[in-house]
């Protein structure tokens, strides 16, 4: 008998006692994904024979097992350190090691048209504001090149865009989000800090309805900001950065809201009374818009945020009322693709860039 | 429960072990009866019924088929076997095939109602087989019967090749079921064993399960993209499957069973007939053993020898599954291996241009996989036509989902096409007690095991393909 095979026979149960011994121990690195932890299911005997009940264990013993942080972290240091690959399929890594979603998008182009619909034909264009973080632009082409590119969207919403843009590029709205691009954006992932997102929201707002934004109605709160591609990757990131909240004082409500994965969805709001951005605005968008609307909703009387790349919507688009004004978030991979990107493209390479 | 989920590598394997190893030997067996059913029911729930009839059912006919041998009564040897194979030919028919044959049977017009909702209990392929095999080898006098309901449950629920195999033939196991050794030398060749598999299964199959999976889902093919892809699940599903075989058998070394080998360097053979010696070994005997044998072997004509070849080929594709892809694939290899032995061509020692005949029947194998992976025959046909349409020999859409890693893991994968005819890994690892055995064993253990063991941990594993044959 060869020594050897004892020991690591005493080697594999050591490695697989290692995540009970850390349990026992308390030892679990913090969450790693956005959510709640799920609860374990209680012991209920009428189900020892339902395979859903050890399922439910399952699921519970795999979020909950000490080694599961560090399993995805090393799943994510090897695949995206070493090979500069995403493990998930969510991600996609871009120029420059930043981070983003790749946008598996279900069927904007609907979407997209119904946004457009309403305002260029009856000479609103100034009404459709486009939001572009310039930081992005350039790496639009850089992200959507290895990956497939959907068809375009319905030819007559195209041409409208595309005229729209080409007749007055300096028309579309740029908010500028200074140039301190790492205090903007997370230092990988390609979304807005809440520091962004607030010089977003207030180029925004100014843009739309100059001399509206109070300064004042922001309070600053600590908050703990999980990159969210990061966090898809399965890198553990729990530092806390400085957030803030919006309180402006006015009459506020959240009609319907549906959220999923932490992100939201869509949602319909109203504000009654105080100085605010009159009519219906629609918001069309993802996850930098999505992120956006605590901070704005309070500047609109009503405001429809709709994710552009989320299946489920659940109205019927045509119910809803006609809009004043439109906001398309043109920050996503999604937007150049779906609207045959080389055009699109070359007219953002055109637009004027600020750096201040 | 999969073998390389979080609940089975650090719960229940631990836990089954250790109770294991404290219990006295009369004892032994309960344990593992009691282990494999929570193993069973954990994904199978009340369908542990269905298992539960086989048992019973063999377990009762062992002692006719005993009787039967003792007294050499060959009529009632035929009423225990014909019992036996009835209720558990029965079984999977109505749970694997029902469904389909009606489906079938509606689409020819001759049948008008609706199909029934059967769920298929996992590993039903797999236990029905092993319990036949015990009534047929008792009632053949092979073995006696066992008198201990406890001895012949661990035979056919035995967890680590319950649900995927290896199929082992009663004849092969008989003296283990009743006394077997247990001591820390097993427990360290099953640990090795069962890490190779474990590192087969999480760092290559599962890899390669995404590249597979999204150019068998594609409707646009590229020609580089479907031959990327049936590659990758050439890789994948031998991987996956060895991966589990060596699995089982490290598992049940460390319970002290010798489960027989399922793979000998399958994409190595130098002709079809050579590698269904090589690729799931167990299902092959069985058939050979139970089958084939009995209806004539290659005893006789040649057109009866070759109408039981094709026979067995097709209940081989037929086993595999409820679809047509199955069968056609079962006749697409029973058509290769007749071909080969009419024209003299099976050259079972690779003596004869052995890199032609390896890539040759290297390529015949991957084109079989097309028919085997593809949900229906027509997408079969449409996978088989990119793969010589050369209009664009790019990658297409499969480019989204190839990772850096997937490719370097493809390559590497690939290399097992090269390797000698004759060197199994599994094999090789556990019983080599040179310096380089040392050290392959030290490189598996601390590098590979531990990086495998945090790929399970992530939660990001995919089921095993053979739970659903």
């Amino acid at each position: 008998m060869r020594p050897d095979l004892r020991l690591w026979s005493l080697w594999l149960f050591a490695l697989l006692l290692i995540p009970i011994g850390m349990s026992a121990a308390d030892i679990r690195p913090n969450a790693v994904e956005s959510g709640a932890l799920v609860l374990g299911p209680e012991f209920e005997p009428d189900r020892l024979l339902d395979d859903d009940y050890y399922r439910e264990i399952d699921f519970f013993l795999e979020e909950r097992t000490a080694s599961r942080g560090i399993g995805l972290w090393t799943r994510a240091a090897i695949d995206y350190q070493l090979f500069n690959d995403s493990p998930s399929r969510e991600v996609a890594v871009g120029e420059g090691d930043w981070l983003f979603g790749r946008g598996w998008i279900d069927n904007p182009c609907d979407k997209i048209d119904l946004a457009l619909r309403p305002a260029i034909p009856a000479g609103q264009e100034d009404a459709v504001t486009f939001l572009i973080p310039l930081p992005k632009i350039h790496w639009l082409a850089d992200l959507v090149e290895p990956h497939d590119r959907p068809p375009a969207c319905a030819p007559d919403a195209r041409e409208r865009l595309l005229e729209r843009i080409a007749a007055d590029p300096s028309g579309v709205a740029l908010p500028t989000i200074g140039a301190d691009p790492e205090g903007s954006f997370y230092e990988q992932d390609s979304h807005w800090s809440p520091l962004g997102r607030l010089r977003a929201a207030e180029a925004l707002i100014d843009h739309i309805a100059p001399g509206l934004w109070e300064a004042e109605a922001v309070i600053p709160a600590p908050v703990l900001e999980l990159n969210t591609l990061r966090r898809f990757l399965g890198y553990r990131d729990d530092r806390s950065v400085d957030g803030f909240v919006v309180d402006r004082g006015v009459d506020f409500d959240i009609a319907e809201q549906t959220t999923g994965l932490g992100l939201l969805i869509w949602q319909r709001s109203r504000v009654s009374g105080g100085p605010v951005i009159p009519g219906t605005t629609y918001m069309f968008g993802d996850s930098q818009l999505a992120f956006m609307v605590p901070d704005i909703e309070q500047y609109f009387e009503e405001l429809i945020f709709i994710g552009w790349l989320r299946t489920g919507f659940p109205l019927d688009l045509d119910s809803l009322p006609q809009p004043d004004r439109v906001i398309v978030e043109a920050v996503e991979a999604a937007v150049p693709r779906a609207f045959a990107t080389p055009m699109l493209l070359d007219v953002m390479e055109r637009l004027p860039v600020d750096d201040g | 429960m999969v073998f390389s989920s979080i609940t089975f590598l650090f719960f229940f394997l631990p836990a089954t072990v250790g109770l294991y190893a404290l219990a006295t030997r009369q004892l032994r067996n309960a344990v593992l009866l009691f282990a494999s059913v929570v193993f069973y029911i954990w994904g199978s729930g009340t369908l542990v019924g269905v298992l539960a009839v086989s048992v019973v059912v063999d377990y009762g006919l062992g002692f006719v088929a005993g009787r039967a041998a003792a007294n050499d009564d060959t009529r009632l040897r035929r009423i225990a076997i014909t019992l036996s194979v009835v209720t558990n030919l029965g079984l999977l028919a109505w749970f694997k095939y029902a469904t389909w044959l009606i489906e079938n049977a509606t689409d020819a017009g001759l049948y008008t109602g609706s199909a029934p909702n059967v769920v298929l209990p996992i590993g039903i392929s797999f236990f029905t087989f092993q319990s036949m095999s015990y009534t047929i080898d008792v009632a053949r006098g092979r073995c006696e019967h066992l008198v201990n309901p406890i001895d012949f449950a661990v035979y056919v629920t035995l967890f680590p090749q319950l649900i995927a195999g290896p199929i082992v033939r009663f004849h092969e196991i008989e003296p283990q079921i009743r006394n077997r050794r247990f001591d820390m030398a097993q427990v360290g060749e099953g640990a090795i064993r069962f890490s190779h598999g474990l590192a087969k299964k999480l760092i290559v199959a599962d890899t390669l399960a995404p590249v597979a999976d999204a150019a068998f889902a594609s409707d646009d093919l590229t020609m580089g993209a479907a031959w990327i892809g049936v590659l990758a699940y050439t890789m994948q599903i031998y991987f996956d499957f060895s991966g589990y075989s060596d699995m089982a058998i490290g598992l049940g070394r460390m319970f002290g069973f010798t489960i027989p080998e399922n793979f000998n360097r399958p994409y190595s053979a130098v002709s079809i007939t050579d590698f269904w010696r090589r690729w799931h070994i167990t299902l092959s005997n069985w058939f050979r053993d139970y089958l084939y044998i009995p209806l004539g072997g290659s005893r006789g004509s040649s057109g009866a020898a070759y109408r039981n070849l094709m026979v067995v080929f097709f209940l081989t594709g037929l086993w595999h599954g409820a679809n047509w892809t199955f069968v056609v694939w079962g006749i697409y290899h029973g058509s290769w291996l007749l071909a080969e032995r009419r024209f003299g061509l099976r050259n079972l020692d690779g003596s004869r241009s052995p890199g032609v005949r390896r890539a040759s029947t290297f390529l015949i194998v991957v084109v079989g996989w097309v028919l085997f992976r593809s949900d229906s025959l027509g997408d079969a046909g449409s996978y088989l036509v990119s793969m010589v349409s050369f209009d664009d020999l790019g990658l297409g859409l499969l480019a989204r989902t190839t990772s850096t890693r997937a490719v370097l893991t493809l390559c590497a994968a690939m290399l097992v096409v090269l390797v000698p005819r004759n060197f199994t890994t599994g094999p090789f690892l556990v019983t080599e007690s040179t310096r380089t055995g040392d050290a392959a064993r030290a490189v598996l253990m601390v590098a590979v095991l531990p990086f495998a063991l945090l790929l399970a941990a992530s939660g990001a594993f995919s089921p095993f393909l053979y739970f659903q044959f």
